[in-house]
């Protein structure tokens, strides 16, 4: 469970409780066929077959990124309803564009200054294409990719 | 050499499912915009709030059922 939870949240950075629900769903749902006596073999290709259509489902219904209204309502729900950081946040995420990096930072300043970094930055997870920094007051340091 | 603790079918699977149960339970409360946090002790440091599926389950270590 902590290898599915940390995969989930290298690849993806979020997700990682809905990964390990439906984990916990899959794993009852295999065990319940073991026991009513379905062979392995036959288990895992119902699982592949399964798990295609569902990923083809989730494929037709997701919707490329948001435009501005929309992102800043997400980013001020993410942020537990404070519009004016989520405006900010949503600034960055467009400034950093789909592929781009943000990163919040914890500060000790009075205000919430926004970054813009473009260019390649080399990490060690890797390399970030552009990047756009936020720095908060009082928050707690947390990463986006 | 370590003594092999031996399982097979069912009485194997149990154990499993408990610890899988126990993470999925802890991470549940979390989910959604009213999700709660999970509270977790720490050796000499203050306790954490995590909301965070991968942090709880990165904290969470059980003894050998």
């Amino acid at each position: 469970m902590r290898d599915l939870a940390w995969r989930t949240s290298d690849a993806v950075g979020d997700g990682t409780s809905t990964a390990i629900l439906a984990a916990r769903a899959f794993v009852r749902a295999g065990r319940l066929a073991a026991l009513s006596g379905i062979a392995p073999s036959e288990l895992q290709a119902a699982i592949d077959a399964h798990s295609t259509a569902v990923l083809e489902a989730l494929e037709a219904a997701s919707c490329p990124a948001p435009e501005a209204a929309v992102l800043e309502r997400v980013a001020t729900q993410a942020l537990g309803g404070d519009a004016a950081l989520g405006a900010l946040l949503a600034e960055a995420h467009l400034q950093a564009g789909s592929d781009g990096m943000v990163v919040i930072e914890e500060g000790r300043a009075r205000r919430t200054p926004c970054a813009s970094t473009p260019g390649c930055i080399s990490t060690r997870a890797g390399s970030r294409r552009i990047s756009s920094t936020m720095r908060a007051p009082g928050r707690s340091r947390s990463r986006t990719r | 050499m370590n003594a092999k603790v031996v399982r097979v079918g069912e009485a194997a699977r149990q154990p499993a499912m408990r610890g899988i149960d126990l993470v999925a339970d802890l991470v549940a409360g979390t989910m959604g915009p009213a999700g709660r946090a999970v509270l977790v002790g720490r050796n000499h440091a203050p306790p954490l709030l995590l909301r965070n599926g991968y942090a709880i389950a990165r904290n969470l270590e059980l003894g050998f059922a």
